[in-house]
C-alpha cells in the first residue's frame, strides 16, 4: 500500500489547486518514473 | 466586466464541481452548477461536456452526470472514505488514498476488494498509511485507461 500511498499523492495532491490545469503525457511519466514505475506498463506510447 | 475565456469557464466549472462534492458528498447538477457559477444551464452543460472531452471530469455514459471527478465518484462504489466529517466514494483502490491526498488529510477508509470480497480497513494519518496490507492491481496499461475508465 506504501507504494500506492505514495503514487496518490504525487497524481492528486493538487487536483483541487485553483490553478490546477491538468497534465500532460510527459508529466504523467514523470510522475510514474518518480515513484519507481517504469515499465511499460506505464508508458502511453505502446511501442516504449 | 471583461469576458471570461471558454477555457477559464471550464476550469471554474470544474474547480466548483469538486468544492461542491467536498462540501455535499456527492457532485452538483447541472442546474446547481448553472445557478452557483451565474451561467446558462445550457452553457453550464457545454462545460462539462468540454471537461469530459478533456479528461478533466468523467460524464455518466449517455448522460451530463458526474460519474467521476477524480479521486471522486458520483456513484457508490465498493471504497468508502470518510475524512473531515464527511464521507466520500472513491472510484477504485487508488483514488480511495487520492481523497486524503487531494484534500491533504487524514482518513478511514472502508473497501471491499474484488478478489474475495473481503472488507478491508485502512487509515491515513500523518501522511502515513496504516492498515493490512493488500494488492492495488491496475486492471489496464496507462495507455489505456481513458479507453474504459469504469473498468479501469
Amino acid at each position: 500500500m506504501e507504494k500506492t500511498w505514495t503514487l496518490a499523492k504525487a497524481w492528486y495532491y493538487n487536483r483541487m489547486d485553483p490553478n490546477y490545469r491538468g497534465r500532460s503525457a510527459a508529466e504523467a511519466r514523470e510522475i510514474f518514473r518518480e515513484v519507481g514505475l517504469s515499465s511499460g506498463f506505464w508508458f502511453l506510447d505502446s511501442a516504449e | 466586466m471583461e469576458p471570461i475565456s471558454r477555457e477559464s469557464l471550464d476550469w471554474s466549472v470544474r474547480l466548483f464541481v469538486y468544492r461542491h462534492i467536498v462540501d455535499h458528498e456527492r457532485p452538483p447538477t447541472i442546474a446547481e452548477t448553472a445557478d452557483a457559477i451565474h451561467l446558462d444551464p445550457y452553457e453550464a452543460r457545454l462545460a462539462f461536456e468540454r471537461l469530459h472531452e478533456r479528461h478533466a471530469l468523467f460524464l455518466e455514459p449517455g448522460s451530463v452526470s458526474v460519474r467521476m471527478a477524480h479521486p471522486f465518484s458520483g456513484v457508490r462504489t465498493p471504497f468508502h472514505v470518510h475524512t473531515g466529517g464527511h464521507s466520500y466514494w472513491a472510484n477504485c483502490a487508488w483514488d480511495a488514498l487520492g481523497i486524503p491526498a487531494v484534500l491533504a488529510a487524514d482518513a478511514t477508509i472502508e473497501a471491499t476488494f474484488s478478489d474475495d470480497r473481503e472488507a478491508v480497513r485502512l487509515s491515513v494519518k500523518n501522511q502515513r498509511v496504516h492498515g493490512q496490507e493488500v494488492l492495488v492491481r491496475f486492471a489496464l496499461p496507462f495507455r489505456r485507461w481513458y479507453e474504459d475508465l469504469i473498468l479501469t
